[in-house]
């Protein structure tokens, strides 16, 4: 059917608006979701193939068998999340790290949940509230199909350990708060956090009660506090989007002001570095928590001749973790790269820039991890800032690898560092 | 001012990143064209995000044909039409895709003025092109008609004039004028051939913000 045809059969169709009410809606639903999906499809794909190092780093990881062990581990953690043997606050613990590690995997797929800038389109159309939630709760789901695979799996696992239905009833109410807990930070709704905490608190209780009256009624209580949260945030109409406009404090408008009069390269850098939280936290907490377990690690091995390979391994580790900002930084100008081009900057003014910037991110690491080698006199300080300076060298030659190494920059940036590593240690050897 | 005004807003406030583009703007349109003029920057098209409900507004409440926006937002926005200075719309759907939505979220059907306004757009042979393979004034003429859909009470257009060829800026003209007998409409533009021969009133937005500061038109 040509494009007349089919107009022609579309005006003299059966058109939603003259069916019922429920049907136009179950049609809306059906448009809607199929669009959102797409989008949802093509923009996690796009997330996929440029992060696929990070999944075949998970895999490799990971023991066992190469994705399926993801999902046993992920199940695994899940189950003894809600196994009985463990204090409270053990409970407590584990129940928050599932929230956590739920609301982090969540993250990176804001954008593609967000249904792009279209959804401040269909925000203007007459979209019934019940399709909304509908779409939004599909979405939700396709984003968490990992986890519910682990769940599916650590439901089998409880049930036939316990054959007791209050251990998954429990790992069902441990999602849920999961997953208020991601809408509210997909959303900024964060009057609805308190609720999923104290709703943690109130299911590790549950999980320790003796009487089995109070664990059921401790269940209900904790199903119910994220639910009065996500019902006070819902009427506050703290709506998506109005939780972002809050007035920046002088401090942070002052420095705002300085650098944007004295340094506005680093200016954009760090807005460009504060604009992906989610991206900075988790590459910088990494690198940071990588050279404080480096630390523990030497003070298990009584500094011994372990120390400087273990140190110069997490020197090498933090160096390809924080090597990713490079491609954060240049991702962010690649919309503004012709105009830029325009501009009467000298050559290499923004990789130079980038480096630089990088390398700062670098220094508290390397603190982290040569100040108490220094303290203990195991390393002079001469050693320790030629060590510190290669390091530097090191990062600042990965940019290449990460920058033009394309979907080969994680390989060719693990050789380099390989190459690095070897050389520093024989040489601390000596 | 609420219940008899096309269109009308009161108190309405705006800020983006904690700064304030503008507050306690109130304004009551009438049926007829209108035309919103302003310096770049200063809040023309957040104003229009505003009334759509594309955006929260910090403060502010905002009647569509008597029916309050934030209060029962199906009903209001079935009255309403946006068009957005640049198409939002994704790049994988086709143009009859987006008139299909449009009219199914509105519970209406696509009847002979939309047609009319396809034809005049010459659209026919873009309604199975997707968006990203579409120049800018075909998108901006795709968004056009879909706001035809529903023959709405009040239409939102920003720079409609923007990337049409001439014979279809004509043709918008025209087709503003009409639709200005019975509706409310309120375009941002800068272009003062565009807004005499749609025969618009002028509104300086400064004169919104700062009702002390009128400016003569």
């Amino acid at each position: 059917m040509g494009a007349d045809g089919w107009f022609r059969h579309w005006r003299t169709g059966n058109i939603s608006g003259y069916r019922g009410l429920s049907s136009a809606s179950r049609d809306m639903y059906r448009q809607l979701v199929r669009l959102r999906l797409r989008w949802y499809m093509r923009a996690s794909g796009n997330l996929v193939l440029k992060h696929w190092q990070w999944f075949v780093l998970a895999c490799a990881i990971v023991p066992g068998p190469p994705v399926v062990a993801i999902f046993r581990h992920a199940a695994s953690l899940l189950a003894a999340s809600v196994a009985p043997g463990m204090a409270p606050a053990q409970h407590f613990f584990m129940v928050t790290v599932i929230d956590v590690a739920l609301v982090l995997w969540i993250l990176p797929q804001r954008h593609a949940l967000s249904g792009g800038s279209f959804m401040h389109y269909a925000d203007t159309l007459p979209l019934q509230r019940g399709v909304r939630l509908g779409v939004e709760a599909t979405l939700l789901v396709a984003a968490n199909t990992v986890m519910l695979v682990s769940a599916g799996i650590a439901v089998a696992q409880i049930w036939s350990s316990f054959g007791d239905p209050y251990a998954p009833c429990c790992l069902l109410a441990l999602l849920g708060l999961a997953v208020s807990a991601q809408q509210a930070v997909l959303n900024h709704r964060w009057i609805v956090l308190p609720g999923v905490v104290l709703g943690n608190g109130v299911l590790a209780a549950g999980l320790t009660a003796q009487v089995a009256g109070a664990r059921w009624l401790l269940l209900v209580a904790a199903i119910a506090s994220a639910t009065i949260g996500m019902l006070v945030a819902v009427r506050s109409g703290r709506a998506r989007g109005t939780g972002r406009l809050r007035p920046r404090s002088d401090a942070v408008g002052s420095a705002v002001r300085i650098l944007a009069r004295h340094a506005p390269a680093l200016l954009a850098q760090c807005k460009t570095v504060a604009d992906r939280p989610a991206q900075t936290i988790l590459r910088f907490g990494t690198a940071t928590a990588l050279a404080f377990g480096a630390d523990r690690l030497m003070a298990i091995f009584q500094f011994d001749e372990r120390t400087f390979p273990t140190a110069i391994l997490a020197m090498a580790m933090v160096s390809l973790l924080l090597a990713g900002f490079y491609r954060m930084l240049r991702n962010a100008r690649s919309a503004m790269e012709s105009y830029l081009a325009a501009l009467p900057l000298p050559p290499n003014y923004w990789p130079i820039r980038d480096t630089k910037f990088v390398l700062l991110l670098n220094g508290l690491p390397l603190v982290i991890l040569l100040s108490p080698q220094i303290m203990r006199g195991l390393l002079s300080l001469l050693i320790a800032i030629a060590l510190a300076i290669t390091c530097q060298v090191l990062l600042a030659l990965l940019r290449w690898p990460v920058v033009y190494g394309g979907r080969r920059s994680l390989l060719y940036g693990v050789l380099l560092t390989a190459l690095w590593s070897g050389v520093a240690i024989a040489a601390v050897s000596r | 001012m609420s219940s008899h005004s096309a269109l009308a807003c009161e108190g309405l406030g705006a800020s983006y990143e904690g700064y304030e583009i503008f507050r306690s703007l109130n304004c009551a349109l009438a049926t007829g064209v209108h035309a919103l003029r302003g310096t770049n920057g200063i809040g023309k098209s957040t104003l229009l995000r505003l009334l759509a409900g594309a955006q929260a507004a910090d403060a502010g409440r905002v009647w569509i044909d008597g029916i309050d926006l934030m209060q029962v937002p199906v009903q209001a926005k079935r009255r309403l039409s946006y068009v957005p200075d640049e198409s939002p719309i994704y790049p994988f759907m086709t143009g009859e895709e987006l008139l299909h939505f449009v009219s199914a979220a509105k519970c209406s059907r696509v009847d002979g003025a939309v047609d009319d306004l396809i034809g005049a757009f010459d659209l026919r042979r873009h309604l199975r092109t997707r968006f990203d393979a579409m120049s800018l004034g075909t998108r901006k003429k795709m968004m056009l008609c879909a706001a035809w859909i529903g023959a709405p009470r009040v239409l939102l257009l920003d720079e409609p004039g923007n990337g049409l060829d001439f014979a279809s800026r004509h043709h918008l003209v025209r087709r503003l004028r009409e639709l200005g007998r019975q509706s409310a409409i309120l375009f941002t533009a800068h272009d003062d051939e565009f807004v005499s021969a749609c025969g618009a009133e002028v509104i300086e937005m400064s004169s919104l913000i700062d009702p002390e500061r009128s400016v003569p038109t």
